[in-house]
């Protein structure tokens, strides 16, 4: 389907065009159910005035939901980049060592150097940029076939050990501590935080944006992309830094959330087909989606007891993920 | 042959090493005189009853994982799997959190759950990795699925932990892998199991080799493959378990050691599960002396010197392999 | 709705501004009515013996997944039932601390500093920091002012002084030296602590001196890591070891674990005239004149004589 709006025409696929707006709605669907979630019964009018920012709810409930949609769709996003870049649909920010990397900035900033939060986002993007070119260096010429996803585990083991060290310098309760932020939870977002993550979204999405046309010819290997005429030299590096800026400040806020740009990805494409572009709005819907459902059964299912957003992520995602697969195996057989 | 002899020297003087090395330095002319006289000082306590005692654990750790990390390599034809790559020990760390928090069990009764919980990543780890297959290389699915599990395991490890840290407080060293000096106490209630495994291993090693063969070949010289699967497997998750239940997770030594051995010997024969036997002690000596004086006078927990250079190891032997695969 | 509402209303007009642990400057009311523990067995108790007003406190899982206020049941008897629980300990939820309606909010650095603008936005935030190498004495000093409370924590400490005094009997004790030591029995170290709640307050008070090896601590801490080979420099006239009764340990449970660690230090400690003393945790490491009084009536006459 060709869609003309004045000067400007594209083509968009007709299970996009169905399944965009129905996510869309689905997600939006969700944030009203998030927002009524929790401890105390919300009515329709409170929910409101929440989104107005007046009430309690817009200090402790919105900015969760808020993190939870623009993080869950920047790593998303992030991962599904690194996923055309690497050409390998296992690719992901926590699979790829980004995210274990900021984390070791991040915690060698704030425990050892003494960072203060928005010092620690740039730390973070420090330590997420050179881990993906240290991966994407090491992986070069076997992104195909799973290699770099390997190289990616491997220097995520290692980077894994230098934060132990760290964890492991103070007592028990320390230890939990950041043993639950190092395996994500958006228990400490606040306003401040919406903010930051904002910002970092604002910059990042219109690049995003400007470069998704040329996804598409990339996704189809580096020659054909060079074949239409796209400087790869210059995309490529570009690219991976977008998914380090786009991964590094959720990292800094709620620690790293696993399997989200890997289970966005899979289900993007099942749902849509392989146009990247399609894939990738898909995709951030998903990854929004996922993570705001985490995080919100997390704190409403089990009171008082409050489960990390990663660990409900890892839990319901590879749960998720597995069915997903279990299912297209019984719709092709 | 001459690779497992060498080893067998070596092993003594790593083990001498380790006893010499620690928080106070005793010399070895000391070592050697405590080991000696029936009698001694305060030097010759320390080093009869907490040194000695840690040369007896790593030795006992690291066959157990050496040789587990064989076994799981042979039958699975995959030189990535491992007790840790494929959740094993993650596994086994959450049941034995859980038990430790909720029924208030210790040393003594840990190995039950441990097996039960390694079983279940084990086997949730195999599930993964057919249902992810088809992205790519076949043994690389096994590693990825394994690390999604492990990664499951052990946030809900932390999670349970938050409930009470202070019940956790003499535990976090063994909750990132390391040889206490007191984990020495656990060793009978693992002894049998791992002997038994041990034995095992040895008895059947014809079995395994004939695996190495692939399933088909395996099948044509009439082993039953399935079963030899299963009890192989069965073997490698005791003896993790066993590992897992004294020093906690300390990961990567099932994946170097027969690494190691396969460059030196093969994959075949009884002197390879020896080697394996001998090199795993070996090897987490030389990470645990690393431990005590890479950062003197502090000291790191060993699981965490293996997971570094394991890592680095790890990411080498990826790197082989993909090149190989490509050329 | 209400409740909600009742968290914007103006603050009482006699307030005052105090800095926390944590470095804040917070301006906080000056006799609060409903105030929020999020630290069991140091704010709630300190709360709990002041005779402030708790709106509620933060609690633990015991294994049979109750609740339970550690230091603040044993002592004063505080649980989930006359006092409403906060949070869960280590996982807080801000909308349960802002059902509670408090008008002010004692945290913990170490648990709630990633929380604190939630927290603040419900009712003033105070971090408290018990293990910061402050004297435990100077912490419940400033919870006593942050509370409104100063009068009755100087009446108590008057009455507890008095007692040591005459506890003391005139002695001059600057000569003995105390030790708070925890073994861990899985790894072979001991963990020497300066500043340990109602074992320092006793001690302090008696005029005893933390033992040499506390010099080993780092500034700004409250205990240190050693390898228990060391144990053999160690000395002290009054040695304190702790068991956890809430975790079925007893004294024999403690004891064992250092015959284990260290063996034969306890009894070689005990022969050079060393008072060993061996109580429970929960009543001993929390701040309170209290768990201070058990631990005077706990010394034997003629200690460090």
């Amino acid at each position: 389907m060709i869609v003309r709006t004045g000067a400007i025409s594209f083509t968009v696929s007709g299970r996009f065009l169905l399944m965009f707006p129905a996510l869309t709605l689905l997600v939006l669907a969700l944030a009203w159910v998030a927002l009524g979630a929790g401890l105390t019964e919300t009515s329709a009018a409170e929910r409101l005035a929440a989104l107005r920012g007046e009430g309690m709810l817009a200090e402790l409930r919105l900015p969760r939901i808020l993190v939870a949609l623009l993080g869950g769709a920047m790593t998303a996003a992030s991962g599904m980049i690194l996923q055309i870049v690497s050409r390998n649909g296992l690719a992901d920010p926590g699979l790829l060592g980004l995210s274990q990397g900021s984390v070791v900035a991040i915690l060698l900033g704030g425990v050892v150097f003494g960072l203060g939060p928005q010092a620690l986002v740039w730390a973070g993007l420090a330590g997420a940029l050179a881990v993906s070119l240290l991966v994407l260096g090491l992986g070069r010429g076997m992104m195909a076939g799973g290699g770099i996803v390997m190289v990616g585990l491997a220097v995520n083991i290692v980077l894994g050990a230098v934060t132990e060290i760290v964890m492991t310098s103070g007592d028990a309760a320390r230890f939990a501590r950041l043993a639950v932020w190092s395996r994500g939870t958006l228990s400490g977002v606040s306003n401040g935080d919406v903010a930051l993550i904002a910002v970092w979204a604002a910059g990042c999405l219109p690049v995003l944006a400007l470069l998704g046309r040329s996804l598409g010819p990339l996704a189809l290997g580096h020659d054909t992309a060079r074949a239409v005429g796209i400087d790869t030299r210059w995309l490529l590096p570009v690219l991976v830094m977008l998914a380090a800026c786009l991964s590094a400040p959720v990292v800094a806020v709620c620690g790293p959330v696993s399997f989200l740009g890997l289970i966005a990805g899979y289900v993007a494409r099942r749902l849509v087909g392989d146009a990247p572009q399609e894939v990738l709005a898909t995709g951030m819907l998903l990854g929004a989606g996922v993570l705001l459902l985490a995080d919100t059964a997390g704190r409403a299912l089990l009171p008082p007891f409050v489960i990390p957003a990663g660990l409900m992520t890892s839990f319901a995602g590879v749960l998720v993920f597995l069915l997903a697969i279990a299912a297209e195996r019984r719709l092709n057989r | 042959m001459r690779v497992v002899i060498l080893l067998a020297f070596l092993l003594p003087i790593l083990a001498l090493a380790q006893v010499s090395l620690g928080a106070v330095h005793i010399p070895m002319r000391s070592v050697i005189a405590a080991l000696i006289q029936p009698e001694g000082d305060f030097l010759a306590t320390i080093v009869r009853q907490q040194r000695l005692p840690r040369v007896g654990v790593a030795i006992f750790v690291g066959a157990c994982l050496g040789v587990s990390g064989l076994i799981l390599q042979k039958v699975m034809q995959n030189v990535l799997v491992s007790p840790s790559t494929l959740g094993i020990n993650a596994g086994a760390t959450l049941a034995v959190v859980l038990s430790v928090f909720f029924l208030g069990l210790d040393g003594r009764s840990l190995f039950l759950p441990g097996l039960l919980g390694g079983i279940a990543a084990m086997a949730l780890t195999l599930m993964a990795a057919r249902l992810i297959a088809g992205q790519g290389d076949r043994r690389l699915d096994v590693v990825l699925a394994g690390s999604m599990v492990g990664i499951l395991c052990s946030s809900a490890s932390t999670f349970v932990m938050t409930l009470d840290s202070d019940a956790f407080g003499t535990m976090i060293g063994w909750l990132v892998g390391d040889i206490g000096n007191f984990d020495h106490l656990m060793l009978p209630m693992v002894a049998l199991p791992a002997g038994a495994a041990l034995a095992g291993a040895f008895l059947f090693s014809r079995h395994l080799d004939v695996m190495v063969t692939g399933d088909d070949q395996a099948a044509l010289l009439g082993v039953d493959v399935r079963r030899v699967q299963a009890l192989a497997v069965g073997i490698a998750v005791v003896l993790a378990v066993s590992a897992v239940v004294v020093v906690g997770p300390i990961g990567f030594l099932g994946l170097v050691v027969p690494h190691l051995v396969k460059l030196a010997l093969g994959e075949t024969g009884r002197a390879t599960l020896l080697a394996a036997m001998l090199a795993g002690p070996c090897i987490l000596m030389l990470a645990d002396i690393a431990a005590r004086v890479a950062v003197a006078p502090r000291v790191l927990p060993v699981g965490i010197v293996m997971g570094l250079a394991g890592g680095v190891l790890f990411l080498g032997m990826v790197l082989s392999m993909t090149r190989r695969g490509r050329a | 709705m209400l409740r909600y509402a009742l968290a914007f209303l103006p603050l009482p007009l006699a307030a005052a501004e105090v800095t926390d642990h944590a470095g804040f400057a917070v301006t906080v009311p000056d006799a609060p009515q409903r105030v929020v523990s999020l630290h069991d067995w140091v704010a709630s108790v300190m709360a709990a013996e002041l005779d402030v007003p708790l709106a509620g406190s933060s609690a633990r899982v015991t294994d049979d997944g109750d609740f339970y206020i550690r230091s603040g049941f044993e002592l004063f008897g505080l649980t989930v039932d006359n006092t409403p629980l906060a949070s869960v300990h280590g996982q807080t939820d801000p909308e349960r601390v802002a059902s509670l309606n408090p008008d002010l909010i004692i945290g913990n650095s170490g648990d709630n500093l990633q929380q604190r603008e939630q927290l603040a936005s419900i009712a003033p935030v105070l971090m408290m920091d018990p293990e910061n190498g402050m004297p435990p004495l100077e912490i419940y000093r400033d919870f006593a002012d942050w509370t409104g409370r100063r009068d009755v924590f100087d009446a108590k400490l008057a009455a507890f002084q008095a007692q040591a005094d005459r506890m003391a009997q005139g002695r001059d004790l600057s000569g003995c030296t105390y030790l708070p030591l925890l073994v861990n029995g899985r790894d072979g170290t001991l963990t020497i602590a300066s500043d340990y709640g109602g074992v320092s307050l006793a001690m302090d008070a008696l005029g005893a001196v933390p033992a040499e090896a506390t010099a080993l601590i780092p500034d700004g801490v409250a205990r240190a890591n050693v390898s228990a080979e060391i144990a053999g420099s160690l000395t002290a006239g009054v040695l304190i070891l702790t068991h956890l009764q809430s975790r079925d340990e007893t004294a024999e449970t403690t004891r064992a674990e250092f015959e284990q660690v260290v063996p034969g230090f306890l009894d070689h400690l005990s022969g050079q005239g060393t008072v060993i003393l061996n109580l429970p945790r929960e009543r001993v490491y929390p701040t309170s004149f209290k768990g201070a009084a058990e631990v005077l009536a706990a010394l034997p006459v003629g200690f460090c004589g």
